[in-house]
């Protein structure tokens, strides 16, 4: 079914409406919640929670994309599952992705020009939005999908090596460009 | 950078690149989707859709899944690209050898073919003598060939005096071609005939092919072409005869009446007294004289060829005879071409098997080029990626 009358779905209240964004988005929320939370049964609770809150915001919210919506929101609901469940072990691919990230953008000792988030999200889409399709896709997989290296590789039809050498240049990439932005020393 | 900032800068990036990456995801397939199916599976009790949403999910075929595995896999493409037109080089060339066509019988419509136009005048001189001569070999020849028309039409109704000119055409396959050769030589020898051409020839393969232009005597016409379709098995038999009686009485007479005129100069030049007639004369007997002798020549060839009939002959060397069956079923000739291509089949990877290792190194060569287009590209791909 398409977006628009899933959406309409919604408005007027239809169950249906949950059936659908099950059929068509079911599997992406619930790559996202496994990603971050690295559990079955977690993942499971945390689409039916996505379900949940699509029901409580639309309406009033008429999304665009729907694709992306729903899965900032799988995304969202599958971090907050992920803090509660645990504050101290880090081992979804989530935070592997996160500290490989931190890890390159990591200043380099000197002074540096205080960023924001919002700022900081400029410029990444920015960065993203030199890049081409293929290598846009292997870095959203990665850092906000936490896809691993395995997945992506089998997703683009590449090979680990190659994807794992694709994401060191792209980070090294973004680091440059941060660096010459003042962001990073 | 603080780790929170990146968190937060990460989860809010463009909805556009999330929606890209998540429709490709969705369109891709592979590992992914089928993790998801099954992880999905204890949910699905919850909503009975939910199963037909996996499986129409997971059914969706991954829209870039071969162009990138022939960009990813991009040399092996290349092997298999040049394996395949190694085939089809190997297949054109096979086929345009077969369709050559080696038919020598063809030939004997090439050759002093007039008299096969039903009566035409062969101007061909075999040999040349005198009136006296041509008679001579008009009578025997003549007999005999009657005797061979009447022997061969098995009419009593045609005129002794009748001259018929036999030819055929004769295709033939052996398995044995030196022993069929030999016994075909033998039959023709003791026909009292002979070979006016003669060419033996490899026609690919290692198969021999012959082409045979036998005279036989007229009388023997249908004992030598019976006794080739013992000794082989004729494909094709075409036998002619052509009635040249008319022609050849045309110029007989012809020949008669020049004779005349040649007779009635020689009493006028005995009788010439002047110098001037007697050039004159003379030079009228010699074209007489010439013209009778042409006559003559003419009638001389077409004894020739009335009292020995031409055979010829194609003997092809074959490793299985063809075979004239009773009218098959439908079934039958599909069983038969059914193991009729897998026999072709084997024959053809054999051949070709042969003729890759036979032009080993012409493909060495093409393989070297191909290897440097591929590192080329590779080199091209390293950079562009950098």
């Amino acid at each position: 079914m398409e977006d628009e009358k899933i959406i309409d779905l919604f408005f007027s209240r239809d169950e249906q409406a949950i059936a659908e964004t099950q059929r068509s988005y079911g599997a992406l929320c619930h790559r996202i919640g496994e990603n971050i939370l690295r559990s079955r049964s977690d993942a499971e609770e945390c689409v039916n929670d996505v379900y949940l809150a699509l029901w409580n915001r639309i309406p009033p919210e008429r999304p665009n994309p729907l694709i992306s919506y729903v899965a900032k929101v799988a995304r969202n609901i599958a971090l907050k599952r992920y803090a509660y469940n645990t504050a101290e072990k880090r081992n979804s691919f989530y935070d592997a992705s996160l500290d490989e990230l931190e890890e390159t953008l990591a200043s380099g000792g000197g002074p540096e020009q205080e960023i924001e988030a919002g700022e900081l999200t400029e410029r990444i889409n920015a960065f993203l939005e030199e890049q081409t399709p293929e290598n846009r896709f292997i870095f959203v997989s990665r850092f906000w999908f936490s896809d691993s290296y395995e997945a992506i590789a089998e997703r683009s039809g590449l090979t680990v090596k190659n994807v794992s050498v694709r994401l060191v240049r792209l980070k090294t990439k973004l680091r440059e460009q941060l660096i010459s932005d003042g962001f990073i020393s | 950078m603080k780790r929170e900032i990146i968190e937060e800068a990460i989860t809010n990036i463009d909805d556009k690149f999330i929606a890209e990456t998540a429709q490709y995801r969705a369109e891709s397939g592979a590992s992914g989707l089928r993790e998801d199916a099954s992880a999905a599976s204890g949910a699905a009790a919850e909503s009975p859709v939910a199963s037909g949403g996996r499986q129409a999910q997971a059914g969706r075929t991954p829209k870039k899944g071969l162009l990138h595995f022939f960009k990813k896999h991009y040399a092996l493409t290349t092997v298999a690209a040049m394996l395949v037109l190694a085939v089809g080089v190997f297949a054109i060339s096979r086929v345009s050898s077969d369709s050559v066509s080696s038919d020598r019988s063809g030939y004997a419509a090439l050759d002093g073919d007039s008299y096969l136009t039903g009566g035409a005048i062969d101007n061909e001189s075999y040999f040349s003598y005198g009136m006296t001569g041509h008679k001579a070999a008009t009578a025997e020849p003549g007999e005999a060939a009657t005797e061979a028309v009447n022997e061969h039409t098995g009419s009593s109704l045609i005129r002794e005096d009748t001259k018929i000119i036999y030819n055929a055409s004769i295709t033939a396959e052996t398995l044995e071609f030196r022993q069929a050769a030999q016994m075909i030589s033998d039959l023709v020898s003791e026909n009292g005939g002979y070979f006016e051409d003669s060419e033996e020839y490899d026609s690919g393969s290692g198969y021999m092919t012959a082409s045979y232009r036998i005279r036989i005597p007229a009388e023997n016409f249908t004992k030598v072409t019976e006794g080739v379709q013992e000794l082989c098995n004729v494909t094709r038999n075409h036998i002619s005869k052509t009635d040249v009686t008319d022609t050849y009485n045309d110029i007989e007479s012809r020949l008669e009446t020049v004779q005349i005129r040649l007779d009635r100069l020689q009493e006028l030049l005995k009788q010439a007294e002047n110098m001037e007639d007697i050039i004159t004369l003379e030079e009228a007997i010699s074209d007489a004289q010439w013209e009778a002798d042409s006559y003559a020549s003419q009638l001389k060839g077409y004894d020739l060829k009335v009292a020995y009939s031409t055979i010829d002959i194609t003997l092809k060397e074959v490793y299985k005879q063809t075979e004239v069956t009773a009218p098959r079923s439908f079934w039958e000739k599909l069983g038969d071409s059914f193991s009729e291509g897998l026999e072709s089949f084997a024959e053809f990877w054999g051949d070709f098997a042969l003729w890759f290792v036979y032009n080993w190194t012409f493909l060495l060569f093409v393989a070297a080029i191909a290897v440097v287009i591929i590192l080329l590209i590779r080199r091209r791909r390293r950079k562009k990626s950098a």
